[in-house]
């Protein structure tokens, strides 16, 4: 009961439910509770403050349209984070994926390329940090930089129209919900059963946590670590998809802000940035707070100059709130 | 029994100077064949007055690369450079210091670097903090301090001193390559000569065991991130001179190539390696590779595609070699 990962023949037997259960009340997710509560409590103060233009159909409709693109590549980099690594390509693969969806060729060939180019950076990313040892940040700043460079290479200038398949997948509605909010249900479903619901989720808190402790107790410690790069870059794929589906056209510059607001997403929702500490669950609201700062000074006519203060000063709060036992990176 | 304790026996001096040679950094190896590719096809690159028009380039980056190595040998990092050129360059263009002596504004660039580097380092330090995600912080914050200065539009009331340090030439020698110059010596002293040098290698090596041997691992750091702030904010006023206008967004393309700069001159995150004449190897190689792209009509794109390949290279070819 102690450590659910030393357990595992007992956890195994457990229904899906008493698993979740186990894991959203381990010591893991409190910063996923704390901030549930930032986000309410934002909420409501913008509720109070401007009634008439955040309570608002139309607004939900537009926040909810906004947020899946950070929201799926926030949780790629939420399960890099917990397994102890970093992605900093997530913002070039996301370009990437929308320079190549750009290429005058049928959706049918573009679609699985993107797919296919994401899933190879992903492994070049883990072969380089796993098997040669390569810091995540150096090697994910070096594929960072190669990967935007091929995007702006296959795409110069914006422009482009996206797949109608696509574009019909991010307009419009099922049963009064913006699709947009479908992609966030579905996703953040997989995410959160692939973490709390199988044996992959429990061996990934346990590799980040102490991975020479999981390789010595038989995990296999690098195949785990290789693939959260990997989901991290296909994750941002997909983002790209739904980002260059809603704009209706490609942009090859289109993510540079998504890699670093992924980790900050991920940082708000509690997540540690030396692994093993946090999850998917936190990483929603982390997404939503993001989601509702923006919306909120956008609507209090705040100068975009004051978003970036506000947003540094969050960042550094919330890798704060939890002291490391280590001093640096 | 005898053989067993007998000391070993000194290498030959060719033995040991091959030692020495395998431990230079990649960049001078690097630099020796870029120098090679360049003299057999592009020759009027290696002329005189070409290279001093690359060492004018090259100086403002050269110096934020030597402050970017205090923190990467101390472990550390400073995403915040980018953002700190961006500042110094709005601040030292704003018209307030117009009619003020050029110290006034130089002095209020260098303490906006120092006050940077304080703040990163005291919330790494004091906080305990990941340094990539407070740099990240941090740079955000003071781009957009720097936004709100600027008013959206920075203003281009630069003073001629600052102007004559970026762009100005002693015969054909550039005034910014001699602050580059004496900022590599000031830094290799510190790195090499100085007590505080030998603290920031083994702090970097093992925090714990220098932590444990009674080094002050948080406040060698807190220097370390003070020195990178400062040295951000010098070559920003050397860029901005060069640029001679403020200039919104400037620097953001300095936060990678000084990384890729220390990583070209040998150092890697927890080696306790690298040091200042790598640094400077290591920028001459990185300038060297993006003009020669230029004169090979590479553009932007293919630029960005080169410099990450030769960051990871650097960087595999290191811990290949370091395995062993």
């Amino acid at each position: 009961m102690s450590d659910s990962t030393l357990t595992s023949s007992a956890t195994s037997r457990l229904s899906l439910r008493d698993r979740f259960l186990l894991d959203a009340r381990w010591y893991r997710q409190r910063g996923a509770a704390l901030s549930a509560l930032t986000f309410a409590v934002i909420f409501v103060v913008l509720a109070i403050a401007l009634p008439g233009s955040f309570l608002t159909g139309r607004n939900f409709g537009n926040l909810l349209g906004q947020l899946p693109p950070l929201f799926i590549a926030g949780i790629g980099q939420t399960l890099v984070l917990l397994g102890g690594g970093f992605d900093l390509s997530v913002g070039s693969v996301i370009s990437l994926t929308s320079a190549i969806l750009a290429l005058p060729l049928h959706w049918s060939a573009t679609v699985p390329m993107a797919l296919g180019a994401a899933i190879a950076v992903g492994l070049v990313n883990g072969w380089g940090i796993v098997k040669i040892g390569v810091h995540p940040i150096i090697m994910t700043l070096a594929t960072s930089s190669i990967v935007q460079g091929i995007a702006l290479t296959l795409l110069p200038v914006p422009g482009g129209i996206a797949p109608a398949p696509l574009v019909a997948m991010v307009r419009g509605d099922v049963l009064g919900l913006p699709l947009g909010a479908l992609w966030v249900l579905v996703i953040g479903a997989l995410a959160i059963g692939l973490t709390h619901g199988t044996g992959f989720g429990r061996a990934l808190y346990a590799v980040g946590a102490n991975p020479a402790a999981a390789r010595l107790s038989g995990l296999p410690e690098a195949r785990i670590r290789i693939s959260t790069y990997v989901i991290s870059a296909s994750s941002a794929a997909v983002a790209g998809m739904y980002l260059t589906a809603r704009l209706a056209s490609s942009d090859p510059n289109v993510g540079s802000a998504l890699g670093l607001d992924s980790v900050l997403a991920a940082a708000l929702g509690g997540t540690l940035l030396s692994g093993g500490i946090g999850g998917p669950i936190g990483t929603v609201f982390g997404v939503g707070i993001i989601g509702l700062l923006n919306n909120g000074m956008n609507l209090a006519g705040i100068s975009p100059f004051y978003q970036h203060i506000v947003k540094g000063t969050m960042l550094i709060v919330s890798v704060s709130l939890f002291r490391r036992k280590e001093v640096g990176l | 029994m005898t053989d067993v304790i007998q000391a070993p026996t000194k290498p030959s001096a060719a033995r040991r100077m091959l030692r020495t040679i395998a431990h230079w950094p990649p960049a001078f190896w690097g630099l020796i064949a870029v120098l090679l590719l360049a003299a057999f096809t592009q020759p009027h690159f290696l002329s005189v007055p070409f290279l001093m028009i690359l060492l004018r380039q090259a100086a403002p980056l050269g110096i934020v690369a030597l402050g970017q190595t205090f923190t990467i040998a101390n472990r550390s990092l400073d995403l915040s450079v980018g953002a700190v050129i961006m500042l110094v360059n709005i601040l030292v263009s704003d018209r307030i210091f117009l009619g003020f002596p050029a110290v006034i504004p130089i002095s209020v660039a260098l303490l906006a670097g120092v006050a940077v580097g304080l703040i990163n380092g005291l919330l790494i330090t004091v906080l305990r903090a990941s340094a990539v995600v407070v740099t990240l912080g941090t740079a955000s914050v003071v781009t957009g301090i720097g936004y709100l200065i600027s008013g959206g539009a920075p203003g281009n009331a630069m003073s001629d001193t600052i102007k004559y340090i970026g762009r100005g030439r002693i015969e054909l020698f550039p005034v910014s390559g001699l602050f580059w110059i004496a900022s590599a010596i000031i830094a290799w002293i510190i790195l090499r000569k100085l007590v505080f040098g030998r603290f920031i290698m083994a702090a970097g090596d093992n925090p714990s065991a220098a932590h444990y041997s009674g080094i002050p691992v948080t406040r060698t750091l807190l220097v370390s991130h003070i020195m990178s702030g400062v040295f951000a904010a010098l070559g920003g006023l050397i860029l901005s001179g060069l640029i001679g206008v403020g200039s919104l967004g400037l620097g953001a393309d300095y936060v990678l190539s000084s990384i890729a700069a220390v990583i070209l001159g040998g150092a890697v995150f927890g080696g306790g390696a690298g040091g200042a004449v790598g640094t400077v190897l290591g920028t001459m190689l990185l300038i060297m590779i993006l003009n020669l792209l230029t004169v090979f009509g590479i553009d932007e794109a293919g630029k960005l595609v080169v410099q990450g390949l030769v960051i990871a290279v650097a960087a595999i070819i290191y811990q290949k070699s370091a395995a062993r």
